[in-house]
């Protein structure tokens, strides 16, 4: 009976040993498999990072080019000059973040004079004390100029998304003014 | 599942243009009101998820129909985010005071509207 128990517990202890060896092995295999899968957690976390990154500038650029469709819209829709003045005030107050700006026209010796503005007296404002001024142009030839005076407080100054807005602007706003001019024509003559 | 509607108020058609572009872009079902009157009745009728209103309109400023919205039971719920031309504590202040979950200064930024947006009404 004693020699029967004795190699009983030799087997039994030969499987215990056999089957730590398979835990170990299965644990060494989940050890691995961890590491795996930390190491794709953390690629994915950082391609979720550049993705909102990504995300975030293509929603940054695409208010930047809100504001430039919403600006050709309105200065294109204006009927009247007076309203391509409303919308050149908007675009700068709005858009730029400007309150005091003024918008002028050339006269045929050159001097200006003074059409429009926002938080500027009737007299006008010394253009060379202007941060900014953009000349309109229509056929190569300087037909006006926006002058802006000061910022929102909020803005600290200029970008480059502002610059693309005053490239618009110095482009499209005198074509409107001329479009409504003649549309205003054509209503008279009619 | 409907898209969530966003009531705009300004009388800026530019601006307007620009938010309609930015947030209809975005998937969001838009009503447009040009004045604070027509901001107030819109919201009344329609009861929009959210109302983006700049401060100064004509009838109504901003100030003054966020006011009635909160003073109407179908109505004072509706989150506001405020468009403030100055960013001065005192005006903060104000817009608060009248009832305003946030505000967004001009000139607003795409990326923060869009932002400010998704944090009200969920992504």
């Amino acid at each position: 009976m004693d020699t029967l128990r004795i190699e009983s517990a030799e087997t039994r202890l030969r499987r215990c040993e056999e089957q730590m060896e398979l835990w170990r092995a299965e644990q060494d295999r989940r050890d691995e498999r961890e590491v795996a899968l930390s190491s794709t957690v953390t690629h994915l976390r950082e391609e979720n990072q550049r993705l909102a990154q990504r995300q975030a500038a293509a929603e940054q650029r695409l208010g930047q080019l809100a504001q430039l469709h919403a600006a050709l819209q309105q200065l294109h829709e204006a009927e009247d000059q007076d309203t391509v003045l409303t919308v050149i005030k908007e675009i700068v107050a709005n858009l730029v973040g400007s309150e005091c700006m003024a918008i002028y026209a050339t006269r045929t010796d050159g001097s200006l004079e003074m059409l429009d503005g926002i938080g500027i007296g009737d007299e006008g404002t010394d253009t060379s004390t202007a941060i900014m001024t953009v000349p309109l142009r229509r056929n190569d030839r300087v037909v006006g100029m926006i002058a802006i005076f000061k910022l929102l407080p909020q803005k600290p100054q200029l970008d480059a998304a502002d610059r693309e807005l005053f490239a618009l602007l110095s482009k499209h706003a005198p074509l409107a003014m001329h479009y409504a001019g003649l549309r205003a024509a054509y209503a008279n003559v009619v | 599942m409907h898209n969530k509607r966003i009531l705009l108020a300004d009388d800026s058609l530019t601006a307007l243009t620009m938010h309609r572009m930015i947030l209809g872009g975005a998937g969001y079902e838009l009503l447009i009101a040009q004045d604070g009157q027509e901001a107030f009745d819109i919201a009344t009728a329609q009861q929009p998820d959210l109302i983006l209103m700049d401060v100064v309109m004509p009838k109504k400023t901003g100030f003054e129909a966020v006011r009635l919205l909160r003073r109407q039971e179908s109505t004072k719920a509706i989150p506001v985010i405020m468009i403030t031309t100055r960013a001065e504590p005192k005006i903060l202040e104000i817009c608060f005071q009248c009832g305003c979950n946030d505000y967004i200064n001009k000139p607003v930024d795409g990326a923060v509207l869009l932002a400010k947006v998704r944090s009200i009404l969920g992504n």
